[in-house]
């Protein structure tokens, strides 16, 4: 427990002396205001266009604060997707590359220790920056629009949440196996795609796949009530999650420590 | 009006934040990846996306010294 | 007492095996240099005995006993730090890893900051530090712990001359409690602190050396001899047993048996030889190195 500690303070530190403690939060929080403000706007954006016939009016159907909310998500789902890679790739491969990771290990650290760390600050880093990004497009959103309740409001946050750990948890595991990070990267967003794209070729199974998450959030946004398949998108993605890490402790100290 | 100011202030606020600190961090930097003045360029011209791409890719040095 | 002893490792990377059958007693307080050319195996041998990578085959011991992480320290070919970090930070990083509790590490860092002689530069952020510095930062977190052993991947090699007679320094000094095993191409060094040297080739230990025994136990000395102008070769072989031309003005050999070296002198002045270097010359372990290479 000391040893973790120790290597979980020198995570918290690192973020914070290369500002990605300030950059990330800032960012994501800049993605999901976007939405709710972008939408706010549309309607005079639009009548300042030039290229509109003069005297034509527009009528935008006013949507809904949990439309908007929902509208959030998805857009999150893109940018913030790519956005967390980004954020993770370098994690592992930078101290891999150029040796620290040697030295680090010469001493008595067990490997689960060590991703152990890495994988708990990231997490924790990336949930309180959405945790609290959410919060505010959900403050904008109210006043905005109309009113969204906060019960389903914090239910379609902890079940996306899973779906930001599921992407750190990928993007890590990947980096245990290859040494450059565009390639960890590259990697990472094609197994993203590849179950939106599972799920839409086979919808038999798409109840299962943790690209539901989205679906799900959204649509606990729109009904407020509990959806009948929520057990089991929330078993395979979590049996994923512990699957990977397992995996990726294993192959990390088998084969691509140094 | 001043309804949609006071809207977008957070908002600016923060770009301004993080292009202030993605500046700082990189004329303070040892070395980036690539020439220094480009990242500056990169920050400073696009807006959002240039810090990103500074913090993610310039900042990174993990070339075997 | 063998503090660390290694029979039969090997290392095979599917055919090719980098360690074959290698061999190592390293007593209490004992410095064994390890030699060789690139490629002999030598990093790949730390490596085994430090842990970091298991050996396809073969036992390593301490006191008869598994060997404990903890009594080692090591120190890689190219020490890697974390660029933000301070010295200080990271020999705390260190410290706690390898087991020790706060306080002592508190006490402990500014004592190998102060050894390795980077005190003044505690202050600055690791990235900052130069090579050499990085190197003495690296032996500093290699005897953070205290270990019994110390494993040190050629760690005079990227320094400046200066730089490398302090790490040497540092080294004999460690020598006191310490039994340190390091691979290094200066030769120099070796002979200079260490008892015994083991030269590998190609994987394999070929040669085992104790440097001490072995300086003593040189029978028939050698003499150099140096002149200004070339040497008449048919008048000298009478002198010496065994002539080794370097150059025309330059031999070394050893003298035949009833020949003294004033003979030798002598028979120079009569000639009129200018004399530019003339003394005893041991047989330095360069020389016995590539004899062992090549041989």
């Amino acid at each position: 427990m000391k040893k973790f500690n120790a290597l979980f303070h020198k995570e918290w530190t690192e973020a914070w002396r290369e500002k990605k403690l300030v950059w990330l939060p800032a960012v994501i929080l800049l993605v999901t205001l976007l939405q709710p403000i972008s939408l706010y706007f549309m309607p005079a954006i639009l009548e300042n266009s030039n290229n509109l016939p003069s005297g034509a009016v527009i009528e935008l159907p006013i949507p809904s604060g949990n439309e908007v909310l929902a509208g959030t998500l998805s857009q999150f789902h893109t940018i913030g997707t790519a956005i967390i890679v980004l954020a993770c790739m370098n994690v592992i491969v930078q101290e891999r590359n150029n040796g620290s990771l040697m030295q680090l290990f010469s001493r008595p650290v067990h490997t689960g220790t060590y991703i152990f760390s890495k994988w708990t600050m990231l997490v924790l880093l990336h949930l309180g920056a959405f945790t609290i990004s959410y919060g505010a497009a959900w403050y904008y959103t109210n006043i905005l629009f109309s009113d969204v309740s906060f019960s389903s409001v914090w239910k379609s946050c902890v079940i996306y949440c899973l779906w930001i750990v599921l992407i750190i948890t990928v993007t890590l595991f990947v980096g245990t196996f290859l040494r450059r990070s565009g390639g960890v990267a590259g990697i990472s967003i094609l197994i993203a795609a590849s179950i939106a794209i599972l799920s839409n070729i086979v919808p038999d199974i798409a109840i299962y796949l943790p690209s539901e998450l989205l679906n799900l959030s959204t649509e606990l946004l729109n009904k407020n009530d509990g959806n009948t398949h929520i057990g089991a998108v929330l078993t395979t993605t979590v049996v994923l999650i512990v699957l990977l890490l397992l995996t990726m402790i294993k192959q990390f100290e088998k084969s691509v420590k140094f | 009006m001043e309804n949609i100011v006071l809207l977008l202030l957070p908002i600016i606020a923060i770009q301004f934040l993080l292009l202030i600190i993605a500046l700082i961090s990189c004329i303070r930097a040892e070395e980036t990846l690539g020439p220094k003045w480009a990242w500056m360029v990169i920050i400073f011209c696009i807006s959002i996306i240039g810090p990103i791409l500074y913090f993610v890719i310039g900042q990174r040095k993990d070339t075997y010294k | 007492m063998t503090i660390l002893k290694a029979q039969g490792l090997t290392k095979r990377y599917g055919n090719h095996a980098a360690v074959k059958d290698f061999d190592l007693h390293l007593r209490e307080r004992e410095c064994i240099a390890l030699l060789g050319p690139n490629g002999a195996g030598k990093t790949t041998t730390l490596h085994m005995l430090a842990g970091l990578i298991p050996p396809t085959a073969g036992v390593i011991l301490s006191d008869n006993k598994i060997l404990n992480r903890d009594t080692i320290g090591f120190l890689p070919q190219h020490p890697a730090f974390f660029d933000w970090m301070y010295p200080l930070e990271y020999l705390l990083l260190a410290g706690t890893l390898s087991g020790m509790t706060k306080r002592t590490i508190k006490e402990r860092s500014l004592q190998v900051l102060e050894m390795t002689g980077l005190l003044e530069a505690r202050k600055q952020k690791i990235g900052s530090f130069s090579g050499g510095m990085k190197q003495r930062l690296g032996l500093a977190q290699a005897i953070m712990h205290e270990p019994k052993i110390l494993l040190l991947d050629e760690p005079v090699s990227a320094l400046d001359p200066a730089g490398r007679i302090d790490v040497m320094n540092i080294l004999e000094e460690l020598k006191k409690d310490k039994a340190i095993l390091f691979s290094t191409h200066v030769l120099h060094d070796a002979e200079q602190i260490c008892d015994r040297a083991l030269i590998m080739k190609s994987g394999q230990s070929v040669s085992y050396e104790n440097i001490k025994e072995w300086r003593g136990n040189q029978s028939s000395e050698r003499y150099r001899l140096e002149t200004s102008v070339s040497l008449p070769i048919e008048g000298l072989q009478n002198l010496y047993e065994e002539i080794d031309i370097r150059e025309p003005k330059l031999i070394v050999g050893t003298l035949r048996d009833k020949v003294t070296p004033n003979m030798l002198l002598q028979q120079c002045i009569r000639q009129d030889i200018g004399i530019r270097y003339f003394g005893a010359e041991e047989k330095t372990l360069e020389e016995h190195y590539i004899e062992v290479i090549e041989g």
